[in-house]
């Protein structure tokens, strides 16, 4: 019975050990343990700038790319490959509540939000050089005012969230929009009246250009949100509530800040000139560092078929003749945006539509694989590549202000501000090597035009100078003009099969919220109207 | 104490070096010697009688260890030639066997007492114990090695295919190297996993089943209700299977058995695809439906034949082997068993391939009379040589048949006429270019010393070892396809190498005290504790750029770029005390009660406690007086039981919120490619009120024998309480994360019933046959959950089973616009798209009108084998199926998802062109604008199905052999079988217990083998 004792007492040695049933896993840290220097308030920063690279993205995936198709998609200007039938549906105007692309691109907004709101309220605590403090705060505030702004004019009345939420607060509501239709216009006639997503993005740009921001960063601090970045997203956001004072004040800022057009209309698109001159704000790419910080964008983007790029481009949206009709004859920017069938070539290999698409191909962001790569890193195994994407660039601010000033009745200097934007084709060179066909200057827009024409100036030149970059389809829905532009039967679309744009006042201004996400809510999250 | 495998083997390799010498000796003797040699024989008669004195007609006398045989006549009298010395066995259906050592006397008369239950005394493997079966008081099911043995089986899950009521076994794929996943009793929970715990020579292991020799199992005992489990406490809720490997006897002679099989595999059903013509058909009507350029001229359609059938491209017949040895004996102080067992199989796909290599060696030592020493080592090795099948089927499926396998150059074709979709890979690159290598190493060692301490006070301690060591290099050559720098071309070939390991150890203490007083009261008691930790670690690597795509080139070594690297460790514990008490009185009132308390390191300390008690009751009625003059039941005994049992189940560290860096990089800085940046955000949010999921269970089952115990039937009803689900529900996307924390929310029920019937009996002298069929219902319920656990096509509600289908209801096709504008609102239906059903009748088509379709998880599930013997001949046939379920085919859509994209023949064949052309399947139209893709029952399917899993015929030649081969050769037998034969069921994929287009089709298998006994 001693013996049995001994063992019993061995028993007892094991139990009182309960020490080793602490595990804690290995290579994370925990909440606790992290915000406490400023190291750590670098790192939280840096990994809600992570957020820009992640846009719209293609399809359902979640690469990143410099690529956002979101913006064409919804107007008239490409078509969609026909492998990609959610962009035929919300080009038509018939997407589904249930779309698996309109739940990715809401997450992508929240998965954002989380890593600013987890900085905003975390940084404040850390005991550290208070400038840059305040910088770090400044360029969060940005990037929350950022993704609040976008959530506001593709979801309209998504909830707002403003710190990290726990399990029990998810269920947010949705937030307020409201908006009107001036009667007494034809055009820019929609306002936003009341919209807590806008008013929550412009309360957090305020509070960013309240912080240590630079006007205009410069060296390492390229790429962060500067006081630049910051007043042109608020100009934009003023566009869409009509307050034309407001963001004349703000686009004058940041006219002063030294922003120069570059002089060849190609360079901003080949990768080349990353962080230029005419540079507002564009997402950072590296590429072959192995952390995934590389830009996908060029393979989807890329005419599908002619092996123009690493991994041969998959054409995922390719032009409409309805877009080449819009070019002036003889815009140079044509060229550099658009391949045409059996006309123009990508060094020297012509165009030939290999893959039953429209005739053309898409040109900007085509980056070749080496030796006509420019010097671009390019990953040929996974197509990648270190090109940065540019969200604004100068030649936008002055389209802007164009506009304002039409707004603010002074057409003259509208027209003047859309010429310096004309005047670039007088330096912009054929990017073809075989076929050269003929480019011309541009005629500048007379100062005696009227505001309609103005209007129709401005709109004529957006389209064409930022073919591609995600903006026409959003333009069309803040003027107010959507519908009679879409419906129109002269467009290309409408004429090769009739009543193609289906577009409702009212309803497609917004993309509807989630199915998913209403059915989650429990019945607190309400559908947009007419979903 | 430690594990002492390094010496242990030598030890066992010195007695087995003699024997090998004997053995090649008696084989000699087999050829050469004459029976006369053997001993003097002469003819003994006798009379077989039952306790009333009754003679037995058609009893078996035999002589022990030879194949004589003979039956009783009419007045029960035999007569056999036999040697002094010999054994007669003497055998009776529903009877004790005897036998009698054959002396000077010629008349041997017998008196055979009634059989007390069949198989009534056979000890069954229990947790930390074993009991008699008579005495069992919960749900246990027990496969024997007779049922398992002789088999040909590739791995343990199919041994138990259909073997007992409330198991379920679903065949992962039909990979050379599949396995299979087992549910007991319905899902129990629906966040943490469903896995039963398996353990293996009193070791609970990681790995469960796989990668185990089947030829080493001596039985499997299942323990399904809860009072059986709660000794495994946190870990039973899932139920618990228990494999027992073969050991050696003491003092038994040495027998060797081998046996060997190969087989022939083919896709049991191909799934049809397109013609070429039918494609471009398709494609044109998919442009041409919405009004875009049509890809295909009217001739190119009409040149087109049959075209390429992608699917029979990667397709082969496969082709499996397997050798089995196992040598098995005892002296007076030990007891050893050696198995080996090599496995090749080739696969149905080309380039799949899995061989598999098992060794162990078991030895138990009498140290003293009251201490022994037991030591098991089971080495595994496997490796699979493979190539990308995954992507291979999945692009054969839908890659356009209109191609030729290799274009003018001789590279293979690309994808590149008009409207196909030019980005995808050629079906063929992938099965034969990509290669995926995998390794296993895994190594089972088990040791203990038993003490008997005094006369039925045992301890026994134990230090059990699992390493499993799983390491794959993925290899992607450097390839081009179609019309050089068009898609497909992947100039530099990568190398991913990833190495996994994993070490659980376990030290077990357990105290048992056996007696029975006065000769009525059984008691046994246990106590017990338990450590088990777990350690696991990744490395992986990668490196791009080789100089060719040799397999000697495919070594981290040879790449020149991109060298890569990462790790991740992780680990947890659990530490128990258990205890039981068994107790009965006069065979007949038997009680059982047991405690186990567990504290894991998955759960935060303030919660990490959890206490799980189970108890159990057991009433033989047949053994009351009352029931003495009941001959038509031989055995009835009643039970019931409860308990409470915990799953943890739930990953290794639930309750923590972390940070990392994963994916968060960003680079800053003019020009160039800046400087990049690390970030840090929360990625997943943790929840630290995590505790243990608990399900109580209740259970009353019957056991009953007929007919001389001829006929057995078992019934059991249970309802599964399971409360503080631990359950992701997904969250909102507010949360700003994509994997949902560990949350306990939510019960769910299962009620279920389960029959086994079975009845053995024998006609004639030599003609024996069981049948045994068993059935289960389950009813699934959540009964509470925090807000329903939406999915894109299923849902999880109160009053509804877990994971129900949702969606829309199909009500045909629109076949007139007429009928369009007749119809509630559908924006924007065109003839020939689907028309929905409005739910909620007002007039429109909207998300309110979706509803239940029906379940995923099949609430009926059967099975069932048949086995023949007559005289030297066998047959074994098995069965298994499932009723009641839905499965969705969204997965292969249809030419809705893709372009043309899509090549099923048999939604082809059934698609609407026109008015009155289909009511079922919709046009096809680029774009979908009535979204038909849609989550419908337009895309469920039933999957309720029969298979004829197995179905084996064998003949022993034994009975053949002359008298002295007889005496060397125990057992010659050759088969032939056939795997999954049939199975009868209406789901259009490779098969109903697959997804549709995942895994690996399920092969029909031919087997002929051999059994050879010494």
């Amino acid at each position: 019975m001693k013996k049995t004792t001994f063992f019993l007492i061995v028993l007892i040695g094991f139990v009182s050990c309960s020490k080793r049933l602490d595990k804690m896993p290995y290579g994370v840290v925990s909440t606790d343990n992290f915000y406490k220097t400023a190291a750590d308030a670098e790192m939280a920063v840096t990994a809600a700038y992570k957020s820009f690279q992640l846009l719209d993205g293609q399809n359902t995936w979640n690469t990143q790319a410099g690529y956002t198709p979101m913006g064409d998609i919804t107007g008239p200007d490409v078509q969609a490959h026909p492998d990609l039938v959610v962009y035929y549906q919300i080009q038509e105007s018939i997407i589904s509540p249930s779309s698996d692309q309109i739940l990715m691109l809401y997450q992508r907004c929240y998965k954002a939000l989380l890593l600013a709101n987890e900085g905003i309220e975390k940084i404040p605590g850390i005991d550290m050089d208070e400038n840059l403090k305040s910088r770090y705060m400044g360029e969060l505030y940005f990037i929350r005012g950022f993704w609040m702004f976008r959530l506001g004019y593709m979801f309209g009345t998504a909830p707002v969230v403003t710190a990290p939420l726990n399990i029990s607060e998810l269920n947010v509501p949705n937030s307020v929009r409201e908006t009107s239709f001036d009667q007494s216009k034809n055009v820019n006639n929609y306002t936003i009246t009341k919209s807590d997503l806008f008013d929550q993005a412009e309360s957090d740009f305020k509070m960013a250009l309240q912080q240590n921001l630079a006007d205009r960063n410069t060296g390492d601090l390229m790429g962060r949100a500067d006081k630049g970045a910051v007043k042109a997203y608020l100009a934009h956001l003023y566009l869409y509530e009509h307050k034309w004072s407001e963001a004349k004040t703000l686009l004058e800022d940041v006219m002063s800040y030294g922003y120069q057009l570059l002089p060849d209309y190609n360079d901003l698109f080949n990768g080349t000139h990353d962080n230029s001159s005419e540079s507002v704000f564009e997402v950072q790419y590296t590429a072959l560092n192995q952390k995934g910080t590389d830009n996908f964008g060029t393979v989807l983007n890329a005419p599908n078929g002619e092996g123009y790029v690493a991994g041969g481009g998959w054409g995922w949206t390719r032009p409409t003749p309805d877009l080449e009709r819009e070019y002036e004859d003889g815009d140079p920017r044509l060229e550099a945006s658009i391949f045409r069938k059996n006309k123009d070539d990508f060094f020297g290999q012509i165009f030939l539509d290999k893959v039953n698409g429209t005739g053309l191909g898409i040109r900007k962001w085509c980056i070749a694989n080496p030796p006509n790569n420019n010097g671009v890193t390019v990953d040929p195994v996974s197509w990648n590549n270190s090109a940065n994407y540019t969200l604004v660039r100068y030649a936008e601010v002055l389209l802007w202000y164009a506009e304002v000033m039409n707004e603010l009745g002074d057409q003259a200097t509208a027209a003047t501000y859309l010429n310096k934007v004309r005047a670039r084709t007088g330096t912009t060179t054929d990017p073809n090597t075989v076929n050269h066909n003929n480019i011309k200057q541009l005629l500048p827009v007379s100062s005696s035009l009227r505001y309609e024409d103005i209007f129709w100036a401005i709109v004529h030149e957006r389209r064409v100078e930022l073919a591609f970059e995600g903006k026409f389809g959003w333009d069309l829905r803040r003027w107010g003009i959507a519908k009679e532009y879409l419906t129109d039967p002269n467009r290309w679309q409408n004429e090769v099969n009739p009543g193609y744009f289906k577009y409702q006042d009212g309803k497609d201004e917004i993309f509807p919220l989630p199915q998913i996400e209403i059915d989650r809510s429990n019945g607190t999250l309400k559908q947009n109207p007419k979903y | 104490m430690e594990l002492s495998p390094a010496i242990f083997p030598v030890k066992c390799l010195k007695r087995i070096m003699p024997m090998r010498k004997k053995f090649v000796v008696l084989l000699i003797a087999m050829f050469l010697l004459n029976s006369a040699l053997f001993a003097q024989q002469s003819t003994v008669t006798g009379k077989v009688t039952d306790e009333n004195a009754i003679p037995l007609i058609g009893a078996t006398v035999a002589i022990s260890g030879s194949n004589t045989a003979v039956a009783t006549d009419a007045n029960g009298n035999f007569s056999i030639d036999v040697a002094r010395g010999q054994t007669l066995e003497i055998s009776y259906v529903g009877k004790s066997d005897q036998k009698v050592v054959v002396g000077k006397n010629r008349v041997i008369n017998v008196v055979l007492k009634d059989q007390v239950g069949s198989n009534l005394d056979e000890v069954v493997v229990i947790g930390y114990g074993t009991q008699a079966k008579k005495d069992l008081t919960g749900s246990v099911g027990v496969v024997s090695q007779a049922k398992m043995d002789d088999q040909a089986t590739v791995g343990i899950g199919q041994n138990l295919q259909g073997k007992l009521a409330g198991v379920q076994v679903i065949q992962n794929n039909g990979t050379p190297y599949s396995g299979t996943q087992i549910k007991i009793r319905g899902t129990g929970s629906f966040g943490a996993s469903s896995n039963p715990l398996v353990v293996v020579d009193g070791m609970i292991t990681n790995d469960g089943l796989s990668d185990l020799n089947p030829n080493d199992v001596e039985n499997i005992t299942v323990l399904k209700d809860a009072a059986s489990a709660a000794i495994y406490g946190s870990r039973g809720a899932n139920g618990v299977v228990i494999v027992t490997t073969k050991t050696g006897k003491f003092e038994s002679p040495v027998k060797i058995n081998f046996s060997t099989y190969a087989s022939v595999d083919k896709i049991r059903y191909m799934i049809p695809t397109l013609t070429a013509k039918e494609y471009a058909t398709q494609v044109n009507d998919y442009y041409g439906a919405a009004n875009l350029p049509v890809p295909f001229t009217q001739a190119e359609i009409d040149s087109y034949g049959k075209g390429t059938n992608w699917v029979k491209e990667i397709t082969q017949g496969g082709f499996k082997q397997n050798y089995s040895l196992s040598v098995t004996g005892g002296t007076k102080n030990n007891a050893y068993a050696v198995t080996a067992n090599y496995y090749n199989g080739e696969g149905v796909i080309k380039n799949t391939m899995f061989k598999r290599g098992n060794v162990k060696i078991s030895n138990i030592t009498k140290l003293l009379s009251n201490l022994k020493l037991g030591v098991s080592v089971n080495v595994n090795y496997g490796v699979s040589n493979n190539t990308d099948w995954g992507q291979a089927i999945d692009r054969a499926l839908i890659f356009p048949p209109t191609e030729p396998i290799f274009d003018a150059n001789g590279d293979y074709s690309a994808a590149i006429h008009n409207g196909e979709p030019v980005t995808m890979l050629n079906p063929l690159i992938a099965v034969n270019l990509w290669k995926y290598k995998q390794t296993w190493k895994k190594l089972l060692g088990t040791s203990y010393l038993e003490w008997e301490i005094i006369k039925g006070l045992k301890f026994k301690t134990s230090l059990n070892a699992e390493y499993y060591d799983w390491n794959q290099d993925h290899f992607i050559p450097a390839y081009t396809f179609g019309p050089k720098g068009l898609i497909g071309d992947h100039p530099i070939a990568e190398l991913y190498e990833d190495g996994n390991q994993n070490i659980n150890y376990e030290f077990d203490n357990i105290l048992t005290f056996a007696r029975t007083f006065n000769s009525v009261h059984d008691l046994t008691v246990m106590a017990g504790y338990t450590y088990q930790e777990t350690n696991g670690s990744n490395l992986s690597a990668s490196r791009n750029d080789f100089l060719n795509n040799d397999p000697n080139m495919q070594v981290l070594n040879a790449g020149n770029s991109n060298i890569a690297n990462g790790g991740s460790k992780y680990a947890w514990g659990i530490q128990s005390y258990l205890g039981r008490i068994n107790y009965g009185f006069e065979d007949k009132y038997l009680l059982s009660a047991s405690l186990r308390v567990d504290q894991t390191s998955r759960i935060a300390s303030d919660h990490r406690t959890g206490v799980f008690p189970g108890a159990s009751a057991g009433w033989v009625i047949s053994k009351e007086k009352f029931f003495e003059n009941v001959r038509l039941i031989n055995n009835l005994k009643l039970r019931a039981s409860w308990g409470i049992l915990g799953n943890q189940d739930i990953g290794t560290y639930p309750y923590q919120t972390t940070l990392n860096s994963t994916g968060l990089y960003y680079p800053f800085g003019a020009g160039g490619d800046g400087i990049t940046y690390t970030g840090v955000g929360p990625t997943s949010l943790g929840n630290p009120n995590i505790r243990w999921e608990k399900t109580e269970t209740y259970g009353v089952g019957l056991e009953a024998s007929f007919l001389g115990n001829r006929l057995n039937f078992i019934t059991d009803f249970y309802k599964r309480n399971t409360s503080d689900i631990l359950v992701q529900v997904p969250l909102l996307a507010t949360s700003g994360v994509n994997n949902a924390p560990y949350q306990n929310a939510g019960s769910v029920s299962n009620t279920g019933v389960e029959f086994t019937l079975g009845y053995t009996d024998r006609i004639g002298k030599s003609f024996k046959y069981d049948v045994s069929v068993n059935w289960t219902f389950n009813k699934n319920i959540v009964t509470k959950v925090p807000s329903p656990i939406i999915n894109n096509f299923t849902q999880t509600q109160v009053g509804q089973p877990i994971n129900e289908w949702y969606g829309y209801v199909q009500e045909g096709i629109f076949q007139t616009t007429d009928e369009i504008a007749k119809a509630p609102t559908q924006p924007n239906a065109e003839p020939g798209d689907i028309r929905f059903r409005d739910l909620d009748g007002n007039g429109v088509i909207d998300a309110n009108d979706r509803k239940f379709l029906g379940k995923t998880v099949a609430p009926n599930n059967f099975g069932g084998s048949i086995s023949l013997e007559y005289k030297g001949f066998d047959l074994v046939t098995s069965f298994y199926g499932q009723l009641g379920a839905l499965k969705s085919m969204d997965q292969v859509g249809f030419a809705i998802t893709r372009g043309g994209e899509q090549t099923s023949a048999w939604m082809y064949g059934q698609r609407w062109t026109g008015e009155g052309t289909s009511n079922y399947v919709p046009r096809v139209v680029a774009g979908d604008p009535n979204d038909n893709y849609r989550r419908s029952t337009f895309w469920l399917r039933s999957s309720d199905f029969f298979r004829l899993q197995n179905l084996q015929v064998g003949y022993d030649f034994t009975g053949l052999l002359n008298d002295g081969a007889a005496k060397v050769i125990h057992k010659l037998r050759f088969y032939v079988a056939a795997q999954n034969l049939f199975c009868l069921n209406s789901y259009p994929g490779w098969d109903p217990e697959q997804n549709i287009n995942e895994g690996y089709p399920m092969p029909r298998s031919l087997y002929v083998g051999v059994n050879l006994g010494f």
